[in-house]
């Protein structure tokens, strides 16, 4: 009990602190003359921010963080607060919440020295005052501090009654408001939850925050400072830390009551991870020997673990297989386990194709409906990275037409569709994939097939418009114009490769060039287009005929040939691992114009099969007819 | 090799699986699954790397090309340039480029010890074979002996066993039985038209 008046003394006089500041910078527009005061208030004020910073940090390498440990190091931080503020003479404060009577109530030892209060003034004039200095401009770090504190009361409230809309209108609406104030105004992590202590104790409520919650908020804090800034090794440190307990929390709540959050918020958490995971092994190739001694001293020593690819393969795996999909049906059940391991899932695909093991992210690829209404079509990001990924994968392993019909199908989906509920930055990384993916398109459709029948019009109009000049370029066989496309519109690789770490003077990794080994793999390809483009036109055609159009001799022509056949033996290689039993019409399409050119050598002369596509009037003018019928039957 | 799979499916990244691997590779099985696991986990784990399997696994992906390819992205950076490996590089090339007489020289003339070629010939005389099979429909038989590597006699045991026709200097392969028949499809479903004829007025 005593504790807890302890504890209400203290977060008060946290509190009055503040206001101390508000009070003074207000008391600035009165033209007071306390110009060395001020100045050293707002020294005070900084030097406040910064221990804050300072114990935060203590405080959030430690890795259990009960509330009760929380209280004790508010305790400790106010002590040393007070310590500190001797020089604020300011210790009464008007606090506009509490009344006077409760406040004498509590704090006995505050009736010191208060200039700011005159005893003979009546109690009316005082509060003349009071409400003179709430009108008064209020600074940015006022204004931020009161959003966040009715974000962050808003955010209890939801999160405690799993009120969904709630949420929902919090993510979408409130934080992209809250991601327009600085970040140095972004309050840490000990406020955020005294807000919330303050508030419920002044309803009477009860006070228990969500242990998700601190982590939840410092999420989308670090989220905030990896868009904004370049972070430090503090930083990949601090968030690597805040995810593994985050994801470890949700693993094994300790209530065990499971919250529901909204899906956007989820799959942001998992494309975060990733993206961070790739960013940190990005910085780290970067790091120098020895200009940068300090870190990765650290690095190998004390920060093993940080954004160990190990540990991060390891934690996407356990997420998913601890979420039961099943759940994700009934739309109440969407707890935050199952929703992260759903999210977890598409998070493999796409990590596993920055690391270059596209057979599994292929693999992993099978489990979701790429090409319906399916449960991550609810979030668009969500959709755009799994198809480029996915799409991506497809181009790598030589399978041109698919790679197709994924860019087409995404693409046509998001001119289609749009989207309100962005913050600024990942609007700008749509945009950039958008681009990425009709580069992606241009190569597949070079080397694929240009008769592809399922794209629609307006996205062969798109990449008419951005890629001829190179897609003529590339079928006249020319290297650069691929590379060109490739390497802007590559996903950036990691390096899981761990040997750099056991060396003590660090050698620079040598990272394995992915557009070189790209160059390798389709230059073959590529050399055989201008035989395609000459097999395109003939129907019978003698060896010796082609050798003098393409300018080669019979014996590599032969061997051109070959390499456009092997591409039938690759792609049944394929099929066979396909095993669908449904042999739809599609499918069947995409065999064949996978296969190339059909063609047979016979002695000497090359005879050519060509690929008609027979346009399906009947029933594409039966589809048209049942549609509008069903129009018209709704409206009625 | 089942269970291996089925382990790996459960958890692909714990290091306890190495051994298990790389018992696989040592009997010449070859999965591509199990492959790139292993190859992964070499990266995770460098102080476990294994430079012969590394070796094994690529030669034994060399028929295909394809999956020799997707196993090579995976190998570490400080690997890839290694000398053993460069042999296996260029017989990949080689098979990629179908430049087969260019081909058969160099797996005659082996520099490498380790690579065994009574596995891998025969292998790779088959992946040309169908090759072949699927590129022509008569062929010269100086032709098919220079792109297999094999003298008359083995030609003529080819020859009785798939039932080709041969000539005195050409085989003819029987016609691909894939060839797309022509099929007048107006793709209309029945069910269809009947649900446009009822919803006429």
């Amino acid at each position: 009990m005593n504790q807890e008046n302890q504890n209400q003394n203290q977060n008060q006089n946290q509190n009055q602190n503040q206001n101390q500041n508000q009070n003074q910078n207000q008391n600035q527009n009165q033209k007071n003359p306390r110009n060395s005061r001020n100045s050293r208030n707002q020294r005070n004020q900084r030097n406040q921010n910064q221990n804050q910073r300072n114990q935060n940090q203590n405080q959030n390498q430690n890795q259990n963080q009960n509330q009760n440990q929380n209280q004790n190091q508010f305790q400790n931080q106010n002590q040393n607060q007070n310590q500190n503020q001797n020089q604020n003479q300011f210790q009464n404060v008007r606090n506009p919440r509490n009344s006077r009577n409760s406040r004498n109530r509590r704090n006995p030892n505050q009736n010191q020295r208060n200039p700011n209060r005159s005893p003979n003034k009546s109690p009316n004039q005082r509060n003349q005052n009071q409400n003179q200095n709430q009108n008064k401009p209020k600074t940015q770090k006022e204004i931020a501090q009161k959003e966040f504190r009715n974000f962050t009361f808003e955010l209890h409230n939801g999160l405690r009654n799993n009120d969904i809309p709630k949420l929902n209108d919090l993510y979408n609406i409130k934080v992209v408001e809250l991601s327009k104030i600085q970040v140095s105004l972004w309050p840490n992590t000990q406020e955020i939850l005294q807000f919330i202590h303050n508030i419920s104790q002044n309803k009477k409520q009860p006070q228990e925050t969500h242990e998700l919650l601190p982590l939840l908020y410092q999420e989308l804090y670090y989220r905030y400072i990896f868009s904004k800034e370049k972070p430090s090794l503090e930083y990949y440190v601090k968030s690597y830390l805040n995810y593994e307990e985050l994801f470890e929390k949700v693993k094994q709540p300790q209530n065990k009551r499971s919250i529901n959050l909204p899906i956007n918020w989820c799959w942001d958490i998992i494309d975060e991870f990733i993206y961070q995971f790739q960013s940190f092994s990005i910085f780290t190739n970067q790091l120098k020997y020895p200009r940068d001694k300090n870190e990765i001293n650290e690095l190998t020593t004390k920060y093993k673990d940080i954004w160990n690819p190990r540990n991060v393969l390891k934690r996407l795996q356990n997420l998913s297989q601890i979420s039961k999909f099943d759940e994700l049906q009934n739309p109440e059940k969407f707890k935050i386990e199952n929703l992260l391991g759903y999210f977890s899932m598409i998070g493999q695909i796409l990590i596993n194709t920055q690391i270059g093991d596209y057979n599994l992210a292929l693999q992993y690829a099978k489990n979701f409906n790429l090409f319906e209404r399916d449960f991550y079509t609810r979030v668009l990001r969500c959709s755009m990275s799994l198809h480029y990924n996915v799409g991506f994968c497809y181009l790598m392993t030589n399978q041109f037409v698919n790679g197709i019909k994924h860019f087409a199908s995404i693409l046509s989906y998001f001119s289609r569709v749009k989207q309100n509920d962005l913050l600024e930055f990942q609007q700008e990384a749509i945009m950039k994939k958008v681009d990425q993916m009709y580069s992606l398109l241009a190569i597949c459709w070079v080397f694929g097939s240009d008769k592809f029948s399922k794209i629609p019009d307006i996205i062969l109009e798109n990449l008419e418009s951005k890629h001829s000049s190179q897609i003529t370029r590339i079928k006249n066989g020319e290297e650069e114009a691929l590379i060109e496309l490739f390497s802007l519109s590559t996903p950036k690789t990691i390096n899981i490769s761990q040997a750099q770490f056991l060396k003590e003077n660090m050698i620079k990794r040598k990272l394995s060039n992915q557009i070189e080994l790209f160059k390798n793999k389709m230059r073959p390809h590529l050399e055989a287009l201008k035989l395609k483009r000459n097999l395109e036109m003939y129907q019978n055609v003698e060896i010796s005929k082609l050798a003098k159009n393409t300018n080669k001799n019979e014996k590599k022509i032969i061997e051109e040939l070959l390499l456009l056949k092997s591409r039938i033996l690759e792609i049944n290689l394929y099929k066979n691992k396909n095993e669908k039993n449904e042999k739809n019409e599609e499918e069947e399409e995409i065999n064949k114009l996978d296969q190339g050119i059909q063609f047979l050598i016979e002695k000497q002369t090359v005879k050519i099969e060509e690929i008609k596509n027979q346009k399906k009037i009947g029933a594409y003018f039966i589809y048209q007819i049942s549609n509008l019928s069903d129009l018209k039957l709704n409206q009625i | 090799m089942q269970e291996i799979l089925e382990k790996l499916e459960i958890s692909r990244y714990e290091p306890e699986f190495i051994p298990e691997l790389e018992k696989v590779f040592m009997d010449n099985l070859y999965n591509i699954d199990a492959a790139t696991c292993l190859l992964k986990l070499y990266q995770l784990n460098p102080e476990k790397e294994n430079i012969e399997i590394v070796h094994k696994i690529l030669s034994l992906a060399l028929p295909n090309t394809a999956e020799f390819w997707l196993c090579f992205m995976l190998v570490s950076a400080e690997i890839k340039t290694h000398q053993s490996l460069q042999v296996l590089i260029q017989i990949n090339r080689l098979l990629e480029h179908c430049q087969f007489t260019d081909l058969w020289e160099l797996m005659n003339n082996l520099p490498d010890t380790k690579i065994s070629p009574e596995i891998l010939n025969p292998k790779i005389r088959d992946y040309i074979k169908s090759l072949l099979l699927i590129t022509y429909q008569s062929i010269n038989k100086s032709d098919i002996k220079q792109f297999l590597s094999i003298n008359d006699d083995e030609l003529n045991k080819l020859i009785e066993e798939n039932n080709w026709g041969s000539d005195q200097e050409t085989i003819i392969f029987p016609k691909p039985t894939t060839k797309p028949q022509v099929k007048i499809d107006i793709g209309i479903d029945i069910s269809r038209i009947s649900t446009v004829f009822s919803k006429m007025d």
